[in-house]
């Protein structure tokens, strides 16, 4: 038989017409069922990918953006710090080069403390556009221009509860001539605060200008190093590395922002690969779902299948007709699943905004019945950890692979159903009702 | 297939000779045709008749290609059906037989229009001349008003109806009718039995009717009765 015909059977057998009285034979309701199923195991998946992929490039981002660079060169053997910012900043391709020096201290206002990551940096840094998208300004103003400014991260700010216009003491351990550690203590005052929107920055970044922090850091805790950007980071992960390569003075080592952050971006995309194969089993679970109604179908068709073959249809063509049938049902369920997955994972945000509002309400209403304390508030990501709004990445091209493997499978759940059709015997099928 | 059958058969349609089917089950074998001979030449109008369970469907399956015989040889418009292999039994079903049913057997979700093309879409894959040959078929036994009406719309002898249009659309070279009429009331039987004889006859057919009807086996130019396994012409 050939494929135009094969496909109208098809279409006739798998979506058929509705009885006189209405009503679905019940292989036409496993069928349905089977789509189904295919759509909801999907939505899960997509949702997972888009949403994982999101944050992964949203956390990345913020780190690249805002604590790596693209690339960093350090100097091994070398003082000439300006000569090599100089140098990487005329490299081509180079959007920006920085000096930054880095410590730890120890952070103290109204009586408070808290353990602060110390960075010194230029203000044209914090002003340069590829910083600012990512680094909000919650009060104040994000300006370095004075010796002893500081930026504060958000949740240190509250934390110690400052504001800006407060002066806070920076307190850094130094080697005393004995060998001892002797405390530092830098006053520095609150020119503004700022978050990255992701918690685990906010609570430990404080940020002075780069010249200070190299005078008054502690040399032995502090290390200093230049901060290069070039291009799309993500596209290219290698090319500020490649675009300074060479070009700085002798005695500094460049690393890619993936050498630096290597051990959280593989967490973070082992995370997620883990994720998206425990959710590939829901998958698998639904093409035998496929299979099971197509099972039904045949069992419930067994009559109509001994026609086709009375009128002349092979085994080879009847068991076409189903095996493609399953890859249709799987490649609707598919589209289906895909489409709820979009939808979903475009309004993750909503959603879980709606889902903590939910359960916050609840829990207000039973602690107010059972006359005990006020809950704290819940949420669904633990705002430390996580991005405070998830961003959506809708990557098409796995989506398409997500696709094209349910058809696949379900191709292959229907192998098993569609060579009991091809083998049935016509006269057994007639004696079927 | 031997040679002397393959020359007595030249200008035969169906020749089938010292065809055996027996059932074996673990307790017994169960012989229902016990050498059966049968020759039909072009445009032949044969019935066969016998009591229940005699084995006349049997037969009609073996002639058709639906089922294979425990021994003997059959070939029906030149194809060796105890050799042909699936394939060859599947492209035999499509182009030399037809088969009209005790139960219409329609496909319910297909209307009259579509079960009536169908074996001529599957085989040349051309819709159009597929569908247009199945209008001139429905016009032909009446139910040019019922192309889009699907089988749960039309009644017993309608439904019949169609399966002899479906039954004619290749232009078979022989069709096999299993007791066409048996579920049908006396009028709507007498209007098939008639449909199917006049359009044998028009068209040159073979035409092989198991029946149980005294009047519909009287009216078929050759006649058999199949009794204890043997087949013998009245």
């Amino acid at each position: 038989m050939r494929g135009s015909p094969i496909a109208f059977v098809s279409a006739r057998f798998f979506i058929g017409r509705r009885a006189a009285d209405g009503a679905r034979d019940q292989a036409r309701k496993a069928l349905a069922g089977a789509v189904l199923s295919v759509a909801l195991s999907l939505v899960p998946l997509i949702t997972v990918m888009q949403v994982a992929d999101g944050m992964i490039q949203g956390i990345s981002a913020r780190y690249v953006e805002l604590g790596t660079y693209h690339a960093q060169a350090f100097p091994f053997a070398s003082q000439d710090l300006d000569g090599a910012r100089e140098a990487a900043a005329a490299s081509p391709g180079v959007t920006g080069a920085w000096l930054e020096t880095q410590s730890v201290g120890v952070v103290f206002a109204n009586g408070r403390r808290e353990g602060a990551a110390v960075r010194g940096v230029e203000d044209s840094f914090i002003s340069d556009g590829s910083t600012a998208a990512y680094l909000r300004v919650e009060a104040g103003e994000a300006r370095l221009e004075r010796p002893y400014d500081a930026l504060v991260g958000s949740a240190m700010a509250a934390k110690l509860g400052i504001a800006p216009g407060d002066v806070i003491s920076l307190i850094s351990l130094r080697k005393g001539q004995d060998g001892g550690m002797l405390p530092r203590v830098t006053m520095l005052t609150v020119r503004g605060l700022v978050s990255a929107g992701y918690r685990d920055l906010d609570a430990q970044w404080l940020f002075m200008r780069q010249d200070t922090a190299f005078r008054v850091l502690p040399k032995e805790n502090a290390r200093s190093f230049i901060g290069i950007k070039a291009g799309d980071p993500f596209s290219d992960p290698y090319a500020a590395r490649d675009a300074v390569e060479g070009r700085l003075p002798a005695g500094f080592s460049v690393y890619s922002w993936r050498d630096v952050e290597r051990n959280l971006f593989e967490s973070l995309a082992s995370t997620r690969t883990m994720l998206l194969l425990i959710m590939a089993v829901t998958v698998a679970v639904a093409a035998i779902n496929v299979s099971s109604a197509l099972t039904t179908l045949v069992l419930e068709r067994g009559q109509e299948i001994a026609v086709m073959k009375s009128l002349g249809a092979g085994p080879a063509d009847l068991a076409r007709i189903f095996s493609l049938g399953g890859a249709a049902i799987g490649g609707l369920g598919a589209v289906l699943g895909s489409i709820g997955g979009l939808l979903v994972s475009l309004r993750i945000n909503d959603i879980l905004a709606f889902l903590e509002s939910l359960a916050n309400r609840w829990r207000a209403v039973a602690a107010a019945v059972s006359g005990g304390a006020a809950p704290e508030v819940f949420k669904v990501l633990d705002p430390a950890y996580y991005l405070e709004t998830i961003p959506v990445n809708v990557p098409f091209g796995e989506i398409a692979v997500v696709v094209s493997a349910t058809v696949g499978l379900s191709f292959l759940a229907a192998l098993g159903p569609a060579r009991r059709a091809a083998a049935l015997s016509p006269l057994d099928g007639f004696r079927r009702r | 297939m031997n040679e002397e059958l393959m020359d007595e058969s030249r200008d035969d349609i169906l020749v089938c000779s010292r065809v055996r089917k027996v059932f074996a089950s673990e307790a017994e074998e169960l012989e229902i045709l016990g050498g059966v001979d049968l020759r039909l030449g072009r445009g032949d109008r044969a019935s066969i008749t016998g009591p229940s369970g005699c084995g006349k469907s049997t037969l009609l399956s073996i002639l058709g290609g639906l089922d294979r015989p425990s021994s003997g040889e059959v070939s029906v418009g030149g194809v060796d059906l105890v050799r042909s292999g699936d394939d060859g039994l599947s492209a035999f079903r499509a182009s030399v037989v037809g088969f009209v049913f005790q139960f219409h057997y329609l496909l319910k979700d297909f209307t009259a229009l579509e079960n009536a093309m169908l074996p001529a879409y599957m085989l040349s894959g051309d819709r159009k001349a597929a569908v247009a040959k199945a209008r001139v078929l429905l016009e032909a036994v009446g139910l040019g008003g019922r192309l889009s009406h699907v089988p749960a719309k039309l009644s017993g002898g309608e439904r019949q109806r169609v399966a002899i249009a479906r039954a004619l659309i290749n232009d078979p070279a022989i069709v096999l009718a299993d007791e066409p009429t048996g579920n049908l009331d006396r009028a709507s039987a007498k209007a098939v039995e008639d449909l199917l004889f006049e359009l044998a006859e028009r068209r040159g057919t073979t035409l092989l009717v198991v029946t149980h009807d005294p009047g519909m086996a009287e009216r078929a130019s050759r006649r058999f009765v199949l009794r204890d396994g043997a087949l013998a012409e009245s």
